[in-house]
């Protein structure tokens, strides 16, 4: 089944519809995670501010002007809770100075604590790829997903689990993806055109795995 | 045969790895704390919202200050003609409204309302046990009622 549009969810969940609500902390958790985890926090920070930006939406859910650009709300909310958090924690540091000078010698003082816009960018853009995902038929979101399988997967094994024939691999591989990326959900999101690459925050862990798909070689051999 | 993808195809898949994988590393307690937001869906909503004008948390100097008296924190919340402030300790809060009309004064955490009290004669009141994680106050005099904003 594919993904009911933000706005009917966001409708919904305003009358009181608890299911949609559901839907929408499904949705949109893994961008405020995408955020929180690039201010290298800590998990119980982490957690409140996770759990405030939700009682914050609780809240505003009839304010919302444009439930379509919920995803740009969350993500501007969850940032902006982050730098709070970022500045009590300094404050703290300024109670006793000897600890902000251990601190500072340490160099752990939070790389990010003016994180980028250009983070927030990036982890709007992968809430994008995954809405963009969860729209696609439901024949392509299987074809990728195995695709994607870690460890990668034969072209034989993706063809038996999918059922898809061997040789319509590569031609409905490339027909999703340009559906993929031709999807409204990815293309509204800006700066999408001029940052082409979704790597996570620079204090996240490394993205396992290379390019997308089953090694190549295992189907090149004659 | 299957061709390997393209350059582009490849670039964007590995991206949507990224992003599929990103869903599958969150807690699962930021889900369950998502969810149980909901709970105050439709509660309040109309009311009056009082917003932190001072919180010792984020102010520097004032956090010193505050820190050397003792561990606890100090808020104030103002909206239209109602001011609330707090002294949050760990084991309980005391506070004062203004003006120090008759109200009902109560304690809210994120999943439920934790205590409640009434404002004295100068507006004093006192709450137990604040849970962990966000808080806020509602306070309902005869014909009017505020809620704070959530501070954590």
């Amino acid at each position: 089944m594919r993904a009911l549009s933000v706005e009917s969810l966001v409708s919904a969940a305003g009358g009181g519809d608890e299911d949609a609500w559901a839907a929408l902390v499904a949705r949109y958790t893994p961008l405020v995670w995408g955020v929180v985890r690039s201010f290298q926090l800590d998990r119980a920070d982490a957690a409140d501010i996770n759990q405030t930006v939700w009682l914050r939406l609780v809240e505003n859910l009839h304010r919302l002007r444009e439930p379509a650009a919920l995803p740009m709300w969350i993500a501007k909310t969850t940032r902006h809770e982050c730098l709070r958090t970022l500045r009590r924690d300094r404050n703290a540091w300024a109670v006793d100075p000897l600890e902000a000078v251990d601190t500072y010698w340490a160099g752990s003082e939070p790389a990010s604590a003016t994180a980028p816009d250009e983070e927030l960018l990036r982890a709007e853009r992968r809430q994008a790829l995954r809405d963009a995902f969860a729209q696609l038929p439901q024949r392509c979101q299987r074809l990728l997903a195995w695709l994607l399988h870690e460890p990668p997967l034969s072209y034989e094994e993706v063809s038996a689990r999918t059922g898809m024939p061997i040789g319509s691999l590569g031609p409905t591989r490339s027909r999703c993806l340009d559906r993929l990326r031709r999807s409204p959900a990815l293309t509204a999101v800006v700066g999408s055109a001029r940052r082409p690459s979704v790597a996570g925050p620079a204090g996240g862990p490394p993205v396992a795995g290379s390019a997308g798909g089953p090694q190549s070689g295992k189907d090149e051999s004659p | 045969m299957t061709q390997p993808p393209s350059d582009n195809d490849r670039t964007l898949l590995d991206d949507l790895r990224t992003a599929l994988a990103e869903a599958g590393e969150v807690p699962q307690e930021f889900l369950v704390a998502g969810r149980s937001a909901y709970a105050w869906h439709g509660i309040d909503v109309e009311l009056a919202l009082a917003e932190v004008v001072f919180d010792s948390a984020y102010d520097a100097e004032l956090a010193t200050r505050a820190t050397a008296a003792g561990a606890s924190r100090m808020v104030s919340f103002q909206a239209d003609d109602v001011t609330v402030d707090i002294e949050v300790a760990s084991d309980g809060i005391t506070g004062q409204v203004t003006p120090a009309d008759p109200c009902r004064i109560m304690g809210q955490g994120a999943v439920g309302t934790f205590d409640e009290t009434t404002g004295d004669a100068a507006g004093l009141f006192v709450l137990g046990a604040p849970p962990s994680g966000p808080i806020r106050l509602r306070v309902a005099y005869a014909d009017r009622a505020v809620t704070t904003e959530w501070i954590y």
